[in-house]
C-alpha cells in the first residue's frame, strides 16, 4: 500500500499541453480505477466506509475487492448534490452537510486530480486517454469576487484588551479581568467576534467598573481632567472631551444628559462621589465594552465604517487598546477614510515597539503554549519542572516572538531561526552555555544537537505532551492544526481507544504501532503520528535525549495527506525546514492572524475564506514577512465598509416557539412536528421608553406579525402605572398588566406588517 | 412577583419567540405553589465517563450493594437514599463534546419545548421566584481553556452557555459581599446602581434599533443579564456568611480539592439562606487533564480513563480518582443532611432534589450509552429511594422529563422531541 501511495502522490505530471501523449495512458476505466484510484480509497476512505467502518450506512461501501470496489465507486461517482460531485466534494469537506471524516484528500493535491479524472471518465466528460481534467474548478475563483462584503459587526472587549484600555485611559495598571469568567475560546483564540456579556460577567464588570473609578477618584481626578472649579460644568466637561475617549466616539446630547443625571443623582454626597459613579456608570455602558463596526448605511445599501471605528479598529489590531492621541485626532477630522492616512497609521503602529505585545498574544494562543503555567505534570518524574522553569521556558517563547516581529524577518524564520534569547534556568534545561547571568542572553543553538527553532522551544514541548511522557499525538496534531490549518475529527466512537499498556521495553513508535496499521486508525492517524514521532528526541519537558527508554531515538518522520507540503524529515530541524518552505503553511499563518484580528474563524463562510485568500495575497505581496500577516488585514475592504441589515424586524428567522404569556394567540405549532413550515401565528414587540420625568413616561411600542398568518393582534405588558395617555391602540387594564389591542385601521396585521402605537403613563 | 419588575423601563426588542429569557420567565412564570415535591435541583457533575464494570451495583432493585474498593463503594453507607439509574442512553450524540452538549440539554433547538436550555436552566425559569440568584453554577477548574463545547454543560439557549464561577472568592462575594452594609446605606446603594443600570439599558436599547438580527442576539443576552442583576438589587434577604480559605490559586492543580470543598460549602450555603434554589456544580471538564496529585496519582484524568480492562493497575488508578468524587459526593449529601432549610421545616436533603451526572458511558469506548445517573433525596417524598433500576437502553430524556414532573412543571418532551416522549415509568 505504502509503495502505491508514494508513486501516486509524487510529482505531478507536468504535462499542459493535451497533444502530448505520455508514455503509458489510454487505459480502461476499470484498469485506471486499478492503478490509481483504488490505492487512494485504500488509504484515506475504507478505515471508516467499510462494511464494519463507521461509515458503512453511506453510500460508499468498500471492501477487499478491488473490481467490487469499482463498481461501487463508479456508481459513486456518478451523483450530484447541490450541482457537484459528491465524490468530490465529500473527501474535500466541501459538501454542504460536510464530511465527517474531515478532509483526508486537499482540494488542490494529486490525490484530488486523480479522482477528479477517474469521475470525469465515468460520466463521459473525458476519453480514455486523457491525463488531466478540471471540473468546475473556476466556480471558486469567482465566488469570492461576488461575495459580499463582511458583516457589520458588535465586537465585546476581550479581557485582554479591557485592561489595556483602561490602562491607556486612565494610566492605572491592574488586571481586573483576571477576576473575569473565562471566555469562549473559538477555533483558538479567546477574542472571538461572538463574545458576550453573561449575567456573571456582568456582575464582574460592575465590581470592575466601581473599582476602576474608585481608583480614579483616589489618585485624584486632576490626573484625567482640568477643570476650574470642581463641580457640574466640569463633569460635563468630562463626558465632552473624556467620554469622547471612553466611548471612542463623541457623545452626543442625549448621551451627555443621561449620564450626567448619574452625577446629579449622587451629588448630594459631593463631586468626586458623583463623579465616582458617573465614570462606573460609563465603564458599563455598551458604547465603552462593545467596538462598534457598524457604518453609516450608504446609498449602495452598504455601510461605511466612519474614521472613529476605523481608528479603533487599528489600534485593536496593532496594540489591542483604545486609541491614541494622534488617532482620535485624525477620527476627529474625519480623515481615516482615506488609505493613505490609513496606510501612514499602520506604519506608524506597527513600527512602535508596543506592536510587538500582539504578536505575543495571537503566537501564545495560536500555539496553545497559554497553559503553560497550569499544564499537569508527573512531579515525581518531572521535578525539574518547578514554576520558574515553567515562567523561562514561557519567556523564552515570548521573546522569540516579540523580537521576530519587531524585526520584521522573513516569516519561514519563524520556523527555522535557531538563534533564542533564554536565561540561566533554561540554558540548564537544555544542556547549553549561557553568558551567566540569568537575563536572557542570545544562544545559537546551530552547532547543539537539539533545534533551537520555535518547534524545539521547551514551551510548546511541554504543553503539546503527556503528563509523564513525550506524546507524538499531541505534537502531530500541535503541527497538523496549527501549521497546516487542518482540523481532524475526533476518533470515532464504539472503537477501544486506550492506549497500549506501557510496556518497558518498547519503544514509543512501537507502541504507537496499531494506529498504522489498523485499518479504522490509520485513516486519520497517519496524518498526525508521522510527523509526531519526528519530535521524539524530546521528552515530555522538552530536553534532548538519545534513548527513548532503552531504544535509540528515531526521530525519522513524515508528512502525509496535505495540500502541498508532503514529503519525509528527520526530526524537528528538517520538519521546520519543510514546513518553513510551504505556502500552505504560510497562509494558514495567514489566518491564524485573520482569525485573531477580526474574531471570525469559520472558514465555511466566505466572509471568511475570501478574506484570508485576499490577506494571503497582501501577504506575499509584502514580502512575506512576520508583520505582513497582520498589515495585510488593513489592506482589506473591511476596514472600510461593511453589509449587513439596519433595525428592521423583518427577520427574526428563527422565530419558531412557546408564546410566553399572552403576547399573542396560540403559535399554532404543528405539535407533532414543530415544523416551521406549518401556519404560525407570531406577533415580535418592541418597547422604547422615549420620556421619562421622573413622576411619569412616555414610551412607544411597535407591534411586528412575524408569523405567516395573519393576526388580529392582542399584546399584555405587565405595566402597574396609570396610563394617562393612549394613540392608536386600546386599553384594558388586567390583573398583573395592561392589555393592548389595535384601533380599526391597525389591528388585524398581515404578515411582515407591523404599527406602532405610545402611551404615557404617571407613576 | 410580577410588580417588582413593573419600575419604569421593561427591555427593548421582546422577541415573542426568541431569546429573552428573563422578560418569558417573568411573563409566565407559575406562582410557585407545589406543597410537596423538592423545593431545589442540585446537580453534581464528573468527567470523562466510567469504567462499568467497577461502577454498577449487584444485586435486586430493592436489594444491592457497591461491593468493596468499586467506584462508588463510597456510598455504601448511602444507598437507602439513593436511586441507581442504568441503562440509560443519550439520544444521537457519543463521545466526549457531543456527550458533554446532550447531557443536561438533549440537544433542544429553537422550537423544542426547551430551547436548548439545559435541565438547571429550564427547571430554575419555573422555580426561582424571587431567590436573588435565578440559579449558581459553581466550577472546579472548568475554565483553563476557556468556555466552549468542551468546558460548559449548562445552556440558557441554543449554543448559549452559562459561564461556571471557578472562583470560590468570587462567590463568597457574590453571596455575600452586601451583608455588611447599614440598611440606609443599602437603599442608597441600590438605588444608584438601579441608575447604572437603567443607563445601560437605554444605550442597548438604542444600539438595538441600529443593528441587524444577529447583533441583536447579542444585545439581546446583555439586557437579560441586566435583568438579573436588576432582579438582585431587589433582594433585601440576609444570608450568615460561612469560611473559606482565602486566596485559593484557581488553576493550580493542586488546589484541586480545596476548591472542590470550598464550592460544595457555598452551594450548600446558598441554599440554606434561599439565595437560590437551582446549583450545579462541575467538576473539571470532559476531556479534563486533572491530575489526582493530592491520592498520589500521576497521570491526567483523562488519559486514566482511557485504560484497557487488561491493565487491571492503571484501573485501579482510575477507581481511585473516581472514588474520590463519590466522597465529595458523599460529603455533600451529608452535608445537605444535616443543613436546616430556609423555609424552617426540615433539612435541605429533604426537600432538594440532587443528580449526579455526568457526560459519557464507558470512557473508553467514547460511548453515551449506559450513561451513570445517581439521584440523592426522595425529592420532597416524591421519589422512593434505595433502589437500583435498569432501565434497558431508554433515552435520557426520560429522566430529564421525570426530574421537570417532580418540579410540577409539565413538559411532555426535554430537548430534542425525536428521543421521545413523557417521563420514566419507574420514577
Amino acid at each position: 500500500m505504502i509503495l502505491w501511495l508514494m508513486a501516486c502522490s509524487g510529482e505531478k505530471d507536468t504535462n499542459d499541453s493535451p497533444d502530448e501523449v505520455v508514455e503509458t495512458e489510454c487505459l480502461t476505466d476499470e484498469e485506471y480505477f486499478s492503478d490509481t484510484v483504488s490505492p487512494i480509497v485504500q488509504s484515506k476512505c475504507i478505515a471508516c466506509h467499510s462494511g464494519e467502518g463507521i461509515a458503512s450506512e453511506t453510500t460508499l461501501v468498500l471492501s477487499e475487492d478491488t473490481q467490487l470496489n469499482f463498481d461501487t465507486v463508479s456508481e459513486v461517482a456518478t451523483v450530484m448534490e447541490n450541482g457537484q460531485y459528491l465524490l468530490l466534494t465529500k473527501p474535500t469537506n466541501q459538501h454542504t452537510d460536510g464530511h465527517s471524516g474531515g478532509q483526508p484528500i486537499a482540494p488542490s493535491s494529486t490525490d484530488y486530480d486523480d479522482i477528479e479524472l477517474f469521475v470525469a471518465r465515468i460520466n463521459g466528460l473525458v476519453d480514455e486517454c486523457a491525463t488531466d481534467v478540471e471540473i468546475e474548478g473556476e466556480e471558486e475563483e469567482s465566488a469570492c469576487e461576488e461575495a459580499s462584503p463582511a458583516r457589520r459587526v458588535l465586537r465585546r472587549l476581550s479581557h485582554q484588551e479591557y485592561d489595556n484600555t483602561i490602562q491607556d485611559l486612565f494610566g492605572l495598571t491592574g488586571t481586573w479581568s483576571s477576576n473575569f469568567a473565562g471566555d469562549n475560546v473559538s477555533h483558538g483564540f479567546d477574542n472571538a467576534v461572538t463574545l458576550q456579556v453573561s449575567p456573571l460577567l456582568l456582575d464582574q464588570y460592575s465590581n470592575a467598573a466601581t473599582q476602576i473609578a474608585d481608583d480614579i477618584l483616589t489618585q485624584g481626578i486632576q490626573n484625567q481632567i482640568q477643570c476650574g472649579t470642581w463641580n457640574r460644568d466640569c463633569a460635563e466637561q468630562f463626558l465632552s472631551d473624556k467620554g469622547t475617549e471612553i466611548f471612542r466616539r463623541p457623545l452626543s446630547e442625549a448621551d451627555i444628559e443621561r449620564y450626567l443625571s448619574m452625577y446629579d443623582f449622587v451629588e448630594e454626597d459631593g463631586f468626586d462621589d458623583a463623579m465616582k459613579w458617573m465614570i462606573a456608570s460609563l465603564l458599563q455602558s455598551p458604547h465603552f465594552l462593545y467596538r462598534s463596526e457598524l457604518g453609516v448605511e450608504d446609498d449602495d445599501g452598504l455601510f461605511g465604517l466612519t474614521s472613529w471605528e476605523i481608528a479603533t479598529e487599528l489600534s485593536y489590531l496593532f496594540w489591542q487598546s483604545t486609541p491614541d492621541g494622534e488617532l482620535l485626532e485624525l477620527a476627529a477630522e474625519d480623515l481615516l477614510r482615506d488609505s493613505t492616512i490609513v496606510s501612514e497609521q499602520v506604519e506608524r503602529l506597527a513600527s512602535s515597539s508596543r506592536s510587538s505585545e500582539v504578536m505575543v498574544e495571537m503566537g501564545m494562543q495560536w500555539l496553545g503554549v497559554r497553559g503553560l503555567e497550569f499544564v499537569a505534570k508527573d512531579s515525581t518524574l518531572y521535578p525539574e519542572l518547578t514554576d520558574e522553569l515553567r515562567d523561562s521556558m514561557s519567556m523564552e517563547t515570548e521573546s522569540f516572538l516579540a523580537t521576530s516581529f519587531q524585526e520584521d524577518v522573513p516569516f519561514s524564520l519563524l520556523l527555522t531561526d535557531q538563534s533564542t534569547r533564554i536565561d540561566t534556568a533554561l540554558a540548564n534545561h537544555y544542556g547549553v552555555q549561557h553568558e551567566g547571568t540569568t537575563e536572557l542572553a542570545t544562544v545559537d543553538f546551530s552547532t547543539e544537537d537539539r533545534f533551537g527553532g520555535l518547534l524545539g522551544h521547551a514551551s510548546l514541548l511541554t504543553v503539546h505532551a503527556l503528563p509523564s511522557s513525550s506524546s507524538p499525538i499531541h505534537r502531530g496534531l500541535l503541527v497538523r492544526e496549527h501549521f497546516l490549518c487542518q482540523e481532524l475529527p475526533p476518533p470515532p466512537a464504539n472503537l477501544n481507544t486506550s492506549p497500549p499498556e506501557v510496556d518497558p521495553d518498547s519503544s514509543t513508535r512501537e507502541r504507537y504501532e496499531q494506529h498504522s496499521s489498523d485499518a479504522a486508525c490509520s485513516g486519520c492517524h497517519d496524518q498526525i503520528d508521522p510527523i509526531g514521532f519526528g519530535f521524539e528526541h524530546y521528552d515530555g519537558i522538552g530536553r534532548w535525549r538519545t534513548l527513548d527508554g532503552i531504544h535509540s531515538v528515531d526521530a525519522s518522520g513524515a508528512i502525509l495527506n496535505s495540500d502541498q507540503s508532503d514529503g519525509t524529515f528527520y526530526g524537528v530541524e528538517e520538519l521546520s525546514s519543510l514546513l518553513a518552505d510551504s505556502s500552505e503553511v504560510s497562509s494558514c499563518y495567514v489566518q491564524q492572524w485573520f482569525v485573531y484580528g477580526t474574531g471570525q474563524g469559520d472558514m465555511e463562510i466566505p466572509e471568511v475564506s475570501c478574506g484570508v485568500e485576499a490577506a494571503t495575497e497582501e501577504f506575499v505581496a509584502q514580502g512575506s514577512t512576520v508583520q505582513s500577516a497582520l498589515k495585510s488585514l488593513t489592506l482589506l475592504d473591511r476596514i472600510y465598509i461593511r453589509s449587513g441589515e439596519t433595525g428592521e424586524m423583518d427577520t427574526f428567522a428563527q422565530g419558531v416557539g412557546s408564546d410566553p404569556g399572552g403576547e399573542g394567540e396560540d403559535t399554532g405549532l404543528d405539535p407533532d412536528t414543530g415544523s416551521p413550515e406549518t401556519p404560525l401565528e407570531e406577533l415580535t414587540v418592541q418597547v422604547i421608553e422615549n420620556s421619562n420625568w421622573g413622576t411619569g413616561y412616555c414610551s412607544s411600542v411597535t407591534v411586528a406579525n412575524t408569523g405567516t398568518v395573519e393576526n388580529t393582534w392582542m399584546i399584555e405588558l405587565p405595566i402597574v402605572d396609570t396610563i394617562t395617555s393612549l394613540w392608536s391602540a386600546n386599553s384594558v387594564v388586567v390583573s398583573g398588566g395592561i392589555q393592548f389591542t389595535g384601533v380599526d385601521w391597525n389591528a388585524t396585521l398581515q404578515p411582515n406588517q407591523s404599527t406602532e402605537f405610545g402611551f404615557c403613563a404617571s407613576l | 412577583m410580577i410588580t417588582q419588575l413593573t419600575r419604569r423601563k421593561f427591555l427593548g426588542g421582546i422577541g415573542a419567540s426568541m431569546v429573552a429569557p428573563s422578560i418569558a420567565k417573568m411573563l409566565e412564570r407559575p406562582a410557585f405553589s407545589q406543597t410537596s415535591g423538592p423545593r431545589r435541583l442540585l446537580i453534581y457533575f464528573t468527567p470523562n465517563g466510567t469504567v462499568p464494570n467497577r461502577l454498577w451495583p449487584t444485586g435486586t432493585e430493592s436489594n444491592f450493594t457497591f461491593g468493596t474498593n468499586n467506584i462508588w463503594s463510597p456510598l455504601e453507607s448511602i444507598k437507602d437514599d439513593l436511586i441507581v439509574l442504568k441503562g440509560l442512553n443519550f439520544y444521537n450524540a457519543d463521545n466526549h463534546e457531543a456527550g458533554m452538549a446532550a447531557m443536561l440539554t438533549n440537544n433542544g433547538g429553537y422550537g423544542t419545548e426547551t430551547n436548548n436550555q439545559s435541565l438547571d436552566q429550564y427547571i430554575a425559569s419555573y422555580i426561582s421566584g424571587d431567590t436573588t440568584f435565578p440559579s449558581l453554577e459553581f466550577g472546579v477548574q472548568t475554565s483553563a481553556w476557556g468556555g466552549s463545547s468542551q468546558t460548559r454543560m449548562c445552556y440558557s439557549g441554543p449554543d448559549q452557555y452559562v459561564t461556571p464561577d471557578d472562583n470560590p472568592n468570587n462567590v463568597y462575594q457574590r453571596l455575600f459581599g452586601d451583608a455588611l452594609l447599614s440598611d440606609s446605606e443599602a437603599t442608597k446603594l441600590r438605588l444608584r446602581k438601579q441608575l447604572s443600570i437603567d443607563n445601560a439599558r437605554a444605550d442597548l436599547i438604542d444600539l438595538y434599533s441600529r443593528v441587524g438580527t444577529e447583533e441583536r442576539t447579542k444585545l439581546e443576552a446583555h439586557l437579560d443579564s441586566l435583568t438579573d442583576l436588576e432582579n438582585r438589587l431587589l433582594d433585601t434577604g440576609t444570608c450568615t456568611p460561612i469560611q473559606i480559605p482565602e486566596d485559593l490559586s484557581t488553576y493550580n492543580n493542586d488546589s484541586f480539592p480545596l476548591i472542590a470543598e470550598a464550592q460544595l460549602d457555598l452551594a450548600v450555603a446558598a441554599l440554606a439562606c434561599d439565595k437560590t434554589r437551582v446549583a450545579t456544580i462541575q467538576m473539571s471538564h470532559t476531556v479534563g487533564p486533572t491530575v489526582f496529585s493530592w491520592l498520589g496519582l500521576s497521570e491526567g484524568h483523562h488519559s486514566l480513563s482511557h485504560i484497557d480492562d487488561s491493565n487491571p493497575v492503571g484501573i485501579d488508578h482510575y477507581v481511585q480518582a473516581e472514588q474520590w468524587y463519590a466522597e465529595q459526593f458523599l460529603t455533600l449529601v451529608n452535608s445537605l443532611k444535616t443543613t436546616p432549610n430556609p423555609e424552617g421545616d426540615g433539612m435541605l436533603f429533604d426537600d432538594t432534589l440532587v443528580l449526579w451526572a455526568q457526560e459519557l458511558g464507558d470512557g473508553r469506548m467514547h460511548v453515551c450509552t449506559d450513561v451513570p445517573f445517581l439521584i440523592a433525596g426522595s425529592a420532597g417524598g416524591l421519589f422512593q429511594t434505595g433502589r437500583y433500576l435498569e432501565l434497558g437502553g431508554q433515552n435520557h430524556c426520560h429522566l430529564l422529563t421525570s426530574i421537570c414532573h417532580a418540579f410540577g412543571l409539565s413538559n411532555q418532551t426535554f430537548g430534542d422531541p425525536a428521543a421521545g416522549t413523557g417521563g420514566l415509568a419507574s420514577l
